[in-house]
């Protein structure tokens, strides 16, 4: 009995020194798998497939509504078997506009979606890629006189008048000045401006509007920094700075709120920005900046896929697919910033 | 429980060889089995790496052709001569054998759509060439002229695709080398313990096992000695095994057992007396 009981325990601790010998090796594999895994070793090459491969364009890849544009444009094609990609990797490289849509159809994609920069080489462009088989889609900008076969997002009539509207709101007793920035490259920027100035002086009284001047600024598109530097020259002369500053681009907006925090004219200056970008949401928050105007971005990149896999599917799609304009003010930035 | 007798009988019936054999064997297949299991998943994660990394090789091969075929064309507008015409064809030929390798498909990576966005821009990038060779051919000067141009053009796109695609790839394997490596060093650490422990456990069960052999033999002697000192009343070691230690135990019992002692006196003296 003696010997049957050493017996057994002399096995219990051979199984048990095996078990710790499993459990450790077991053990060992899986944090190596794990490791493995967490940082996608073996994920490099594999992705879902597509049917259909888009390309958008963007003016600014790293800008923040571009990548809100991009990222509901990717989910509308996802949805319906169109794979978009942002043309991202191009920004690096000395190519104009016009060139990127040279190479996307080179490319031989399924459809484009840019917003043009008014030039007559886009324009040129646009039309090849209509010749080739491409379909074009422009956004936030449109180039009628071409053959594109949709535009996405509000007309200038209609921005420039919610503009004029929210200028409205802004102008006091001792307003005096107000400077609108325009782009060289948007190409209903007259228009806008236009509308914009329209809006105003009707709403003033006569007296007012006699003493109210209404001025635009256009940033010429030279060098890649230039639209900083007048927007600093603006708020470092006395004479040319004003009493209310309309910006048209998520750029410009956050150069001048800075421009404006640096020269210490918080209060002085009213800035009506555009895009709820960051600095702009946190600016309305504090109520440095009256308020910010910002279009519906994720029903922009939703319309212009959508509208690419109509004009696949159907042969046509509509030529206007307006989106939303939205006023964010103190009043209602919580909400914004909650999305966030 | 007779079943259970029968397989303990059928062990103790081998040999010392042969059971000293399977013990070794036994230990030596577990370790081999967890070097294995540990090792075959390296392997994979290897084998990923080299799947990326082939075709970075053939990215390089693809641009030195590419540069081959474009730099034929120049010649041949610059010369006409037969010698780049048909160097022109061979390479054009190559790239396009290349070009079957690399990605078509639609697919959500960064690297896939550019492999595929490359093999579509040098389909139009051989087209214009072809077409810029054609031209001269015929002598359509202003043709041809364009046409290069915007073959030219196109070549600066293939390049910077293929660039990127490079960087990418390059990015990706440094990251996954340097993930790979701190793998390996967790891996040889553990590795180490594992086997570490598998000897100990190897040790162990030959201890084991070699005590049931010289345990017997040890009491065997015993006995042996009190034989030797004329005390005849001894127990013999309860040993069952049929090995060797078995045969000599049995052995000894039946001398001890079957033969009056007296026979044996003498030879014990003088066994006793030549000890001493």
């Amino acid at each position: 009995m003696k010997k049957r009981e050493r017996i057994k325990i002399k096995l219990y601790f051979i199984l048990g020194a095996l078990f710790v010998l499993a459990v450790v090796t077991a053990l060992g594999w899986r944090y190596y798998l794990r490791t493995i895994q967490k940082n996608g070793i073996g994920d490099m090459l594999s992705g879902e497939e597509y049917e259909r491969h888009y390309v958008m364009i963007p003016e600014d890849s790293s800008s923040g509504i571009w990548q809100d544009i991009y990222a509901s444009a990717k989910a509308a094609g996802a949805e319906s078997g169109a794979y978009v990609e942002l043309m991202s990797d191009w920004s690096a490289g000395e190519y104009t506009l016009a060139s990127y849509i040279d190479i996307a159809i080179a490319e031989n994609v399924d459809g484009i979606i840019v917003k043009p920069d008014g030039s007559a080489k886009v324009q040129e462009a646009i039309n090849a890629a209509d010749a080739a088989g491409i379909p074009v889609v422009t956004v936030l900008t449109d180039e009628a006189d071409t053959s594109r076969k949709s535009f996405v997002g509000i007309n200038s009539y209609q921005l420039g008048r919610t503009y004029g509207r929210q200028v409205l709101q802004c102008i006091g007793e001792d307003t005096r000045q107000v400077t609108v920035l325009l782009n060289d490259g948007d190409s209903g920027k007259d228009l806008i401006f236009k509308e914009l100035k329209t809006v105003v002086q009707d709403g003033l009284s006569e007296e007012q509007a006699g003493m109210v001047e209404i001025d635009p600024l256009t940033i010429t598109a030279g060098s890649t920094f230039d639209a900083e530097e007048v927007i600093r020259d603006l708020f470092n002369e006395e004479a040319g700075r004003p009493d209310i500053l309309v910006c048209m681009n998520e750029r410009d907006s956050v150069s001048a709120y800075n421009a404006m925090v640096d020269y210490n004219q918080v209060g002085d200056v009213d800035i009506i920005g555009y895009y709820q970008s960051d600095t702009m949401l946190d600016a309305v928050q504090k109520g440095t900046v009256p308020m910010v105007i910002t279009l519906d971005t994720d029903q922009m990149g939703r319309c212009s896929a959508e509208a690419l896999e109509e004009y696949y599917s159907m042969g046509y799609t509509s030529n206007y697919f307006s989106v939303d304009l939205n006023i964010i003010t103190q009043q209602n930035v919580q909400d914004y910033l909650e999305e966030d | 429980m007779e079943r259970q007798k029968q397989r303990k009988s059928l062990f103790w019936r081998l040999s010392l060889q042969t059971k000293l054999l399977i013990t070794f064997a036994l230990t030596a297949v577990l370790m081999f089995v967890i070097n294995i299991l540990l090792y075959s998943e390296i392997n994979q994660s290897m084998k990923k790496l080299d799947e990326v990394y082939a075709t970075n090789v053939s990215l390089n091969e693809l641009t030195e052709c590419l540069e081959e075929t474009h730099s034929d064309v120049l010649e041949y507008l610059n010369t006409k001569s037969s010698d780049s015409l048909e160097d022109y064809y061979r390479n054009v030929q190559e790239y396009r054998d290349m070009l079957e390798q690399v990605n078509s498909r639609i697919v959500d990576n960064k690297m896939r759509i550019l492999e595929k966005n490359i093999r579509n821009m040098s389909e139009t990038y051989l087209e214009l060439a072809d077409e810029t060779i054609q031209a001269k051919r015929g002598r359509n000067v202003e043709r041809y002229k364009a046409a290069f141009a915007e073959e030219s053009q196109k070549y600066q796109y293939v390049q910077y695709a293929i660039y990127n695609l490079n960087n990418l790839r390059f990015q990706a394997n440094s990251d996954n080398y340097s993930v790979l490596l701190t793998s390996l060093q967790y891996m040889e650490i553990i590795s180490s313990v594992v086997v570490v422990i598998a000897a100990v456990i190897n040790l162990v069960v030959l201890m084991l096992l070699i005590r049931t052999i010289t345990e017997p033999l040890r009491m065997l002697a015993g006995s042996a000695n009190e034989v030797a000192d004329g005390n005849f009343d001894i127990s013999l070691p309860d040993y069952s095994g049929e090995d060797e230690v078995g045969i000599v135990t049995h052995a000894f019992a039946k001398m001890i057992g079957s033969t009056p002692i007296w026979d044996y006196w003498p030879l014990w003296q003088v066994c006793s007396r030549s000890r001493v």
